[in-house]
C-alpha cells in the first residue's frame, strides 16, 4: 500500500502543490500530474538519460528521483529553458547544428549539456563527451550534439568547436578533391 | 532568357530540420506524451517459458482488483493470427508460447501500477516443452516443430530455400589456384530506439478506432490491423508521423493491436507503453546468422572467379519478414565484385526466440560483413594488399547483378578511391612497408591496425512492391500542405520532402507544412523503411508539387489569355516566362482567386511506383531501380591483455546521388557510424547465442555506443553522382550508412594483431579467444586449399 505525501515543488519557475504516492518518481509527477512531458520515459531505470532534468541546479535522471524527496526543491526541464519562439542559446545551437534527429533523447541531452556549461562554461571536447556519456542517443552518432554544445560555449566559427567529425563534399560527379 | 525573379534553389542547402525547434524545446508531442481524459493503462502477462503448451489461463483474481476495467486473452481477439507474409503470430498466445516473454493476457486499468498488479494475479498453467534455440538443430527433420510444416520457412511456393546458380562454381573451383573457405556468424541485435513501443487507442463517437501510433509503416499496419480487428479500413485510423527513433523496430506491430482491442472492449482510451525490458523481450529483434560459409575460388593474381555461399538465418519464433531477409542476404553477399560464378543456398529457420523483424541493414549488413571479412582473408592468403585485391575485382557498369540484371550507376571505384584518399591509405601502407607504422610509441600490450569494407545496397524495399503517394494542397493564402504517408522517424524525412515540394512548386520552404503518417489525412505509402523515402516519396512529392504548380499556372493564365505553359512560379511569385518583369502575381493572390472566386481545386497529386519487384524461383528479377555504394575505413587499437578494441579513426564514404540537404546527410552518416560500431563490437541480445537462456533485459545488459565510444577522428565523404531515377539525382542515405563498419573494424583487428574474429560482435572475450586460438593454430573456422 502506497503512502500519500503532500509536497510543494517549483517547476520551471512555477510552484505546484501536489499529492504524490510513495511509489512515484519525479518523472511520474512531471509527466502524469503536471503534464510536463519534455522529459521522456526511455527506460525508467536510469540508463538512457532521456528524462534528465536539473534538480536544484544539478542534472539528475527524473525516473530515479523519489518524488516525496522533491518537497521544497526547484526543477528545471527543457521546456523551462526556452521556447520555440525564444530558445535558449544551447537549444538554438542544438537546432542549428542538427544536434537533434528523432528528438527523443534531446530534452535530456540539452539538460545534461546545460548542467555542464553551468559548471564549466569553457569545456574541452573530452569534457563534453564525459558529461554526455550517460545520455544515450541512437540517431546522431553524438558528433553533432558535441558540436552543438561546443558551439553554445564558444560561438560558431571558433576553432574549439570541433566535434571530431568533419565532412568532405567533392562536388557533383567528382570523387577527388 | 534570364529570369528576373530573385531565387535561390533549396536543393543542396544545409538547412536544419523544419521541426527542430520543437524538438530542442521539448514541445514535440510523441505518442507517450498523449494523456487523454479517462485513459486506461495496459499491461501484459508475459510467458515464463521459452516453449510451452498453455493448459489454462485464470484471470478471475485479476478481474477482482479495484481499478481493473478489462482483462483479455487470445479468445477476445477477433482474429488472433497476423503477419506480413505468413499469418503465424498470435496477438495473445492461445495454444502455445514460443518464446520467453510472449504476451499471454492483457489488462487495462485506471493506473499503470494497478495494471501491473493485476497481471501478477493472472495464473497460467503450462506444460513446458523443450525449447529449440539453435537454428542448425532446428533445421534437422527430427527437431520439434515450432510451426506446422517444420522449422524451415519456405522462401516461396515449392521452394524451401533461396537457391541461386549463376555460372558453374564447381568447374571454376577446379580452375582456381586457391580456394578459401571461412565460417562466420552474426549475433541477434535489438534496434534499441530511445522511444520504446507505445500506443494510445480510443474510439471516436461513431465507433471508429483511432490509434496514436509510432509505426514506421502506418498504412501497411492499418491493413494488418484490419485483419486482426476484422474491421474495414475506414473504421481504423492510425495517427503517427512523429517517431522517437525507428531503425526497423517500428516496422512491426507490437502495441497498436492490443491497445485497440482494449479500447474496443472498454470504450475508453487505452495507453500501452512498453517497459524497456519488454522492448528487449517482446519487440522484434534483427535476424541472426548462426552460420555463413563463404567459399571463393581465386587466381594467384587475385582474380576471384567463383564464390559459393551457404547461410542459415535465425528468424526467431515467427516469420514477420522472414525469408525476405535471406533474399536480401543472397543479393549482397557476393559483394560489389565482378565474380562471374556465384552459387547461393540460404535458409530461414524458426527457433524459440522473440520474432525477428527488419533492422537497419536488414540482412544486408550481415552479408557485407561476411563478404568483406572473407575478402580480407583472401588477401592475406595471397599476400596481397586488401585495397589492391578489391581494386582488381570491382564490379563495373553493366555487370550482371546477383539477380541476373544489369547493374547501373555502379560507383565501386569512386567510393573506394575517395575513402582511401580521405583515410590516407597509401600513407599508412607506405609507413607499414618501411616499419614506421603506427608512428607513435605504443605500450607492448597494444597493437594498431587498419581495415577496409566496401558494400552496396538497393534503394527501396527491394524485392517487394513499394508504392509512394503524395498530395500538395495550396491554401487561399498561398501556404501549402504537403501530405505524405511516410512518417519522420528522425532522419529528416519531413524536411527533405518539404524541400523537394518547395523547389518544384516554386514557393519558399517556410510556406510549407508537412502532414505525415496519418492514414486518414495522407495517401498510401509503404512507409519509412529500406532506404526509400527520399527516392520514392521524394519522386511522388515532386510529381504532386508539379501538378499543383500546373493548376496555379492554369488559373493565372486564363485571365491573361495565355497558356499554363507560358507561366512559371519561383520564390512564391507567378510570372510570365518570357516577360517576367511585365506581369507577376504572388501565389497567394492567384490561389485566393482560384479557390474563393473560381471554385477551383488546388490539389496536386503524385505517385511513384518503382520498376522493381520480387525475384522468381531461380532468383531472377529486377529488385531495385538503383544501387548505392559505400566504403568504410577504420583504424583500431587492440589491447592484447583485455581484448578491448578502441576505434581511433574512421572514414565513411557514401554515394548519395545528390545531397538534397548536406547537413542531414552528415547527420545520417555520423549516426550510421555509431550504429555500425555497435554491431561490430557490442550488440548482442543473446550473449550465449544460440542459447536464449540468457537475454539482455536492460540498457545495462545491452550496450549501445555512447559519446565516449565514438572515434575522436571521423570523416564523412559525401559523393554526389546523380542517379537517373531519384529527385534531382538523389539516391539514398539513411539505412545504408550503418552497414560497412563491422567488416572494416574486424579487418582492422586482424591487421593489428593477426587474428580473425569471425563472430560478431567482437566483444573483448571473443578477441581474447581468437588470440589464444592463434597461439594454438586455427580452430577449423577456415580452410585454404591450393590447387597448384
Amino acid at each position: 500500500v502506497a503512502l500519500i505525501h503532500n509536497i510543494r515543488l517549483t517547476v520551471n519557475g512555477r510552484p505546484y502543490d501536489v499529492t504524490v504516492r510513495s511509489t512515484d518518481s519525479l518523472l511520474d509527477v512531471l509527466r502524469m500530474q503536471l503534464n510536463i512531458t519534455g522529459p521522456k520515459r526511455g527506460c525508467d531505470e536510469g540508463e538512457c538519460g532521456c528524462c534528465t532534468v536539473l534538480l536544484d541546479g544539478r542534472a539528475v535522471v527524473a525516473c530515479l528521483v523519489w518524488a516525496p524527496l522533491c518537497d521544497g526543491k526547484e526543477v528545471l526541464t527543457v521546456e523551462g529553458l526556452g521556447s520555440p519562439e525564444n530558445p535558449h542559446p544551447l537549444q538554438r545551437a542544438f537546432h542549428e547544428h542538427l544536434g537533434t534527429q528523432c528528438g527523443f533523447c534531446t530534452p535530456g541531452m540539452v539538460m545534461a549539456a546545460k548542467a555542464l556549461l553551468d559548471q564549466n562554461p569553457t569545456p574541452t571536447r573530452e569534457e563534453v563527451v564525459e558529461a554526455l556519456a550517460g545520455n544515450l542517443c541512437r540517431c546522431t552518432g553524438y558528433y553533432k550534439i558535441i558540436e552543438a554544445v561546443l558551439a553554445a560555449a564558444y560561438g560558431d566559427g571558433d576553432p574549439r568547436v570541433d566535434s571530431g567529425s568533419r565532412s568532405v563534399f567533392p562536388g557533383l560527379n567528382r570523387y577527388q578533391w | 532568357m534570364a529570369v528576373a525573379i530573385p531565387y535561390e534553389s533549396v536543393i543542396g542547402q544545409r538547412l536544419p530540420r523544419i521541426e527542430g525547434l520543437a524538438h530542442v524545446t521539448g514541445r514535440t508531442r510523441y505518442v507517450d506524451d498523449i494523456y487523454l481524459p479517462g485513459m486506461l493503462y495496459a499491461a501484459v502477462k508475459m510467458a515464463e517459458y521459452h516453449n510451452a503448451r498453455i493448459l489454462n489461463i485464470d484471470t478471475t483474481e485479476a478481474e477482482k482488483l479495484p481499478g481493473v476495467v478489462a482483462v483479455v486473452t487470445g479468445r477476445d481477439i477477433p482474429n488472433n493470427r497476423f503477419g506480413f507474409k505468413v499469418q503465424d503470430q498470435p496477438v495473445l498466445a492461445d495454444d502455445y508460447v514460443r518464446h520467453l516473454g510472449q504476451p499471454v493476457a492483457a489488462v487495462a486499468a485506471t493506473r499503470p501500477d494497478i495494471a501491473w498488479e493485476a497481471v501478477q494475479r493472472i495464473r497460467v498453467d503450462y506444460e513446458p516443452l523443450p525449447p529449440v534455440f539453435d537454428a542448425l538443430e532446428a533445421m534437422k527433420p527430427d527437431a520439434p516443430a515450432i510451426h506446422e510444416g517444420g522449422n524451415v520457412e519456405p522462401v516461396g511456393p515449392d521452394l524451401d530455400h533461396r537457391r541461386i546458380r549463376m555460372g558453374d562454381c564447381e568447374a571454376a573451383f577446379k580452375e582456381a589456384d586457391v580456394i578459401v573457405e571461412d565460417r562466420l556468424s552474426k549475433s541477434m541485435r535489438e534496434h534499441t530506439p530511445m522511444e520504446v513501443h507505445v500506443s494510445v487507442a480510443e474510439l471516436d463517437p461513431m465507433g471508429k478506432v483511432v490509434i496514436y501510433s509510432c509505426s514506421q509503416l502506418p498504412h501497411l499496419h492499418q491493413l494488418v490491423l484490419s485483419g486482426i480487428l476484422k474491421l474495414p479500413l475506414h473504421k481504423i485510423r492510425l495517427i503517427g508521423g512523429t517517431v522517437g527513433g525507428g531503425f526497423g523496430s517500428k516496422n512491426d506491430i507490437c502495441t497498436d493491436h492490443l491497445a485497440a482491442i482494449l479500447a474496443l472492449k472498454t470504450g475508453r482510451p487505452v495507453k500501452w507503453l512498453f517497459t524497456r525490458e519488454q522492448e528487449f523481450l517482446l519487440s522484434t529483434s534483427d535476424q541472426a546468422y548462426p552460420l555463413i560459409v563463404m567459399k571463393s575460388g581465386v587466381k594467384r593474381d587475385g582474380t576471384i572467379i567463383a564464390r559459393q555461399v551457404y547461410a542459415v538465418q535465425d528468424t526467431g519464433a515467427f516469420c514477420v519478414f522472414g525469408s525476405a531477409g535471406v533474399d536480401k542476404f543472397s543479393w549482397y553477399v557476393r559483394g560489389p565484385y565482378a565474380i562471374p560464378n556465384y552459387w547461393f543456398d540460404g535458409y530461414c529457420v524458426y527457433t524459440d526466440k522473440a520474432a525477428s523483424g527488419a533492422m537497419r541493414g536488414f540482412n544486408v549488413a550481415d552479408a557485407i560483413f561476411a563478404c568483406e571479412v572473407h575478402t580480407d582473408h583472401i588477401a592475406e592468403v595471397l599476400g596481397m594488399d586488401p585495397l589492391e585485391l578489391r581494386r582488381k575485382n570491382l564490379a563495373y557498369e553493366g555487370f550482371i547483378s546477383t539477380t541476373f540484371t544489369e547493374m547501373h550507376d555502379v560507383r565501386t571505384k569512386e567510393v573506394l578511391e575517395a575513402a582511401a584518399l580521405a583515410f590516407g591509405y597509401e600513407r599508412v601502407r607506405e609507413a607499414k612497408r618501411s616499419g614506421l607504422y603506427p608512428g607513435v610509441e605504443l605500450p607492448p600490450s597494444k597493437r594498431r591496425g587498419v581495415g577496409i569494407c566496401l558494400g552496396y545496397q538497393g534503394t527501396g524495399s527491394t524485392g517487394g512492391k513499394d508504392p509512394a503517394m503524395a498530395e500538395v494542397s495550396v491554401n487561399a493564402d498561398g501556404t501549402v500542405i504537403l501530405r505524405v504517408g511516410s512518417p519522420d522517424i528522425g532522419c529528416g524525412q519531413k524536411t527533405v520532402l518539404a524541400q523537394i515540394c518547395a523547389e518544384e512548386l516554386g514557393v519558399p520552404l517556410s510556406a510549407i507544412t508537412v502532414v505525415a503518417g496519418d492514414t486518414e489525412a495522407t495517401p498510401y505509402s509503404f512507409g519509412t523503411a529500406g532506404n526509400r523515402v527520399t527516392h520514392h516519396d521524394g519522386n511522388a512529392v515532386r510529381r504532386a508539387a508539379a501538378e499543383a504548380k500546373q493548376l496555379l499556372c492554369e488559373v493565372a493564365a486564363e485571365d491573361l489569355g495565355l497558356r499554363a505553359e507560358d507561366l512559371d512560379i519561383r520564390g512564391g511569385v507567378v510570372f510570365v516566362k518570357d516577360a517576367p518583369t511585365e506581369w507577376q502575381a504572388p501565389v497567394a493572390q492567384v490561389a485566393a482567386k482560384a479557390i474563393l472566386e473560381k471554385g477551383r481545386i488546388l490539389v496536386g497529386r503524385g505517385y511513384y511506383m518503382p520498376e522493381a519487384g520480387p525475384v522468381d524461383v531461380e532468383g531472377r528479377g529486377k529488385v531495385t531501380e538503383q544501387y548505392v555504394f559505400a566504403c568504410c575505413m577504420a583504424e583500431v587499437e587492440v589491447d592484447l591483455r583485455t581484448g578491448q578494441v578502441d576505434v581511433l579513426r574512421t572514414v565513411l564514404c557514401h554515394d548519395v546521388g545528390r545531397a538534397i540537404n548536406p547537413l542531414l546527410c552528415e547527420g545520417q552518416m555520423d549516426g550510421g557510424m555509431a550504429f555500425g560500431i555497435g554491431m561490430a563490437l557490442m550488440e548482442d541480445l543473446y550473449p550465449r547465442y544460440p542459447s536464449a537462456e540468457e537475454v539482455a533485459r536492460s540498457l545495462h545488459d545491452y550496450k549501445i555506443p555512447t559519446a565516449a565510444d565514438m572515434p575522436p577522428d571521423h570523416t564523412n565523404v559525401v559523393l554526389e553522382f546523380p542517379g537517373k531515377t531519384g529527385p534531382w539525382g538523389a539516391k539514398a542515405v539513411g539505412e545504408f550508412t550503418s552497414n560497412t563498419q563491422a567488416a572494416a573494424i574486424i579487418n582492422a583487428i586482424h591487421d593489428a594483431c593477426g587474428v580473425w574474429v569471425f563472430d560478431l560482435p567482437a566483444r573483448p572475450e571473443r578477441v581474447l579467444r581468437a588470440l589464444e586460438d592463434e597461439n594454438k593454430g586455427l580452430t577449423g573456422r577456415s580452410e585454404v586449399t591450393w590447387n597448384r
